[in-house]
């Protein structure tokens, strides 16, 4: 019989414990990526972007073809970038935010104090662009950031009209990026025009929930009637009440933003209860490709989502003019992809390079903080994940996309897939076929 | 009818919860360890599953005979290899490593599962559905979920109760001085305890992946809430407190719900409070509980 060491640590469990730190560091190494190759030239000529996205945490989803994203800027600025005669090299740093807004400010500030980055990308939810902007607003650094609704940036951020982002450009859709087209969605389906919402106790739902700002006037002015059971907790377990409700009141269309797990619970215990709406335009719950063909018994069939990007939207890559779907191709084919499903994160994540690099060039001075955070305000062109158009816009700084509807179905050979069934807001989107209706 | 169908489904829900917590409940009453990793555990065991199906065809209901075995050696040498040794250092150090262990899980999955989500397919089991009444129906999951957890503690009681492994389990938790002194190697008996833990847990997480359709890294965090409450709010170290205090927690939430959407998750909380504030030994009162 052993018996308990005497010391804190004997010499043994130390030995184990040096080679658990290491292989947490090797762990850690892996998770954020490797530093960039090759050195900086000699001389003073360095452009430093800070790149902060949520690589580990509940948010990960979001970024998981960014090692692929990353390889493909690399190799795009490995020449550097050549502004006004001068060649610069192009140095980025990318950080892991891990999902946590406290850790986000953090390396925000350290990528402006620290390392002296001329510029800051963010990414994936107002958790991890909130943060940054606070700290670049602080700091007068510039930053660009994306894929989180507007509204949550920027009244979410403290800001408004009055008090606009002084230092932050932000590009994504909000609000209206779901009700104006999920509405021209149901149009296409025979109803009671009765909507049922899931508008969780959280940000994006009590701004959905907003009666001024929010998604039901959207609705009303396409004729339709909102009900709403009120506010649940994400993480609900039991959605009986909710769907009691529903079913009391007639609603045949389901809509709103509930988190992936909740959306399973509901539309299943929906099943089980006997609730049959004829549609339903799901937002956030069904942006990661896996969730639909995982609803249990093939219930994901015919659900209807906002998307701002797909194969066949008409984009182009503002580096080399690759399109939505030589994209999803090149990505699937690249060791990075390698059994990973594409998502609509990636290219938006990979946009925020190139319009950096156009604001960069814009800039003429590349290490001139205010010459560049001006050069934002000029930007309007064509990337792999839509215009960005900060020249127009709700407010300053910010830049919306434009979104279409996408209906999910089971192809013939069993595989899952969702076509365009909505473009109005994307003439050029071409659609694949009308709405069909649940069941 | 309302009322009655929200108690039904309370029930139910109760069920889930209970078989959840009852992992959590072996670890917390024989061992004194609060495994804040509880609901990684049973995530690693819905993977473990989504890997039998991936890549041996199995259903999920055979793939079970690998997971919850698989899992429980796993548990039994995380005690004998982690848990112990750390509580050479203090008794407070197991919790940090169980905290360690909940960060570390769901982050590797990230890297080996990618953040996917990987089905857990049982056909139309998920959607089956028996009326009882007109205004009552009973989900066929659900009630298998609560059948199976009733089960399962009334075994773990009777294992507890009448082999010589639960008396050593239950006398480690009373005295583990005077167990060792006994000639017992209480180390062993401890991991024996963790292995039942996690094997449990495993099963549980299955039943969550199923209930989800899938399973995906940081499942756990979520379910791991209502996990702890159960067992608070049933008694510490007792089983069949742990199915009353599942059930108590799933009434609440289903009741709650009947009056607003936003109540269920606030009024669990609040039946928690009230029992650690009014009732801190939970409504059962613990047989093994120092």
């Amino acid at each position: 019989m052993k018996f308990p060491a005497t010391g804190p640590l004997t010499s043994r469990s130390g030995h184990r414990g040096l080679a658990v730190v290491a292989a947490l560091s090797a762990t850690a190494f892996a998770l954020t990526g490797c530093a960039p190759a090759g050195s900086a030239p000699s001389d003073d000529l360095v452009i430093k972007i800070g790149y902060i996205a949520p690589v580990t945490g509940a948010y990960a989803g979001f970024t998981d073809g960014d090692p692929y994203m990353l390889s493909v800027v690399r190799k795009q600025f490995a020449d550097g970038i050549d502004i006004d005669g001068k060649n610069y090299s192009v140095e980025i740093l990318d950080r892991d935010s891990g999902s946590d807004p406290a850790k986000t400010g953090e390396l925000a500030q350290q990528l402006i104090t620290t390392d002296k980055v001329d510029l800051i990308l963010a990414t994936s939810t107002p958790e991890t662009v909130n943060p940054v902007i606070a700290q670049c607003e602080a700091n007068a650094t510039p930053c660009l950031t994306t894929i989180a609704p507007w509204q949550a940036v920027v009244f979410g951020g403290g800001f408004s009209a009055e008090k606009p982002m002084a230092w932050s450009h932000h590009y994504f859709f909000g609000i209206e990026g779901f009700g104006e087209v999920e509405p021209a969605a149901w149009d296409q389906i025979d109803t009671n025009k009765k909507v049922g919402v899931l508008w969780p106790n959280d940000a994006d739902g009590g701004a959905f929930r907003d009666p001024v700002n929010g998604y039901g006037p959207f609705a009303e002015k396409a004729g339709y009637t909102i009900v709403d059971p009120g506010p649940y907790e994400n993480g609900n377990q039991d959605f009986t009440a909710i769907i009691s409700k529903f079913k009391a009141e007639g609603v045949e269309i389901i809509a709103g933003v509930p988190i992936p797990p909740d959306f399973v619970t509901f539309w299943t215990q929906a099943a089980q209860q006997g609730f049959k709406p004829k549609v339903a335009t799901i937002g956030k719950a069904l942006f990661f490709p896996a969730t639909v063909p995982s609803i249990p018994n093939d219930l994901g069939e015919g659900l209807a989502f906002t998307t701002w990007w797909g194969p066949t939207f008409p984009y182009k890559s503002s580096f080399d003019g690759t399109t939505p779907a030589q994209w999803i191709s090149n990505f699937e084919a690249s060791p990075e992809g390698k059994g990973l499903s594409w998502n609509q994160a990636t290219p938006e994540n990979v946009s925020l390079f190139e319009v950096a690099s156009a604001a960069l060039q814009a800039a003429g001075n590349p290490n001139d903080k205010a010459a560049v955070n001006k050069a934002f305000d000029t930007i309007n062109m064509m990337t792999l994940a839509g215009t960005v158009d900060f020249t127009t816009g709700p407010m300053q700084g910010v830049a919306t996309i434009p979104t279409a509807v996408g209906q999910w179905q089971k192809t013939d050979t069993g595989d899952w897939e969702w076509v365009i069934i909505e473009n109005s807001m994307l003439p050029d989107l071409p659609v694949a076929r009308s709405a069909e209706p649940l069941n | 009818m309302i009322v009655l169908n929200a108690l039904v489904q309370g029930v139910l829900l109760g069920g889930l919860f209970a078989m959840a917590a009852l992992g959590l409940s072996i670890a917390f009453g024989v061992l004194r360890v609060v495994n804040l990793a509880h609901g990684e555990i049973m995530t690693v065991g819905a993977y473990l599953a989504y890997l039998s199906l991936s890549s041996f065809g199995l259903n999920v209901w055979v793939s079970l005979l690998i997971v919850v075995p698989a899992m429980g050696f796993v548990g039994y040498w995380v005690q004998r290899l982690l848990l112990q040794r750390a509580l050479r250092l203090s008794e407070l150090a197991p919790l940090l490593v169980t905290f360690g262990l909940a960060i570390m899980i769901p982050n590797a999955l990230v890297e080996v599962f990618t953040n996917d989500k990987k089905p857990l397919p049982t056909g139309d089991l998920a959607v089956q559905s028996i009326t009882i009444v007109d205004g009552i129906t009973i989900g066929v999951l659900p009630l298998l979920t609560l059948v199976v957890a009733v089960a399962l503690i009334a075994g773990m009681q009777l294992f507890l109760a009448r082999t010589q492994m639960g008396r050593y389990m239950r006398a480690a938790a009373d005295d583990s001085d005077t167990l060792r002194l006994m000639g017992i190697d209480y180390r062993k008996v401890y991991a024996f305890a963790m292995a039942l833990a996690f094997g449990i847990a495993a099963l549980a997480g299955v039943f969550f992946g199923i209930r989800q359709g899938g399973v995906t890294p940081f499942d756990g965090q979520l379910t791991v809430l209502f996990a702890f409450e159960a067992v608070i709010i049933g008694g510490l170290g007792s089983l069949w407190g742990t199915l009353a205090g599942g059930i108590v927690l799933g009434i609440a939430h289903s009741l709650a719900g009947q009056i607003s959407p936003d109540l269920p998750l606030l009024v669990g909380n609040l039946v928690f409070l009230a029992i650690l504030v009014f009732r801190p030994t939970g409504i059962v009162r613990s047989k093994v509980a120092a």
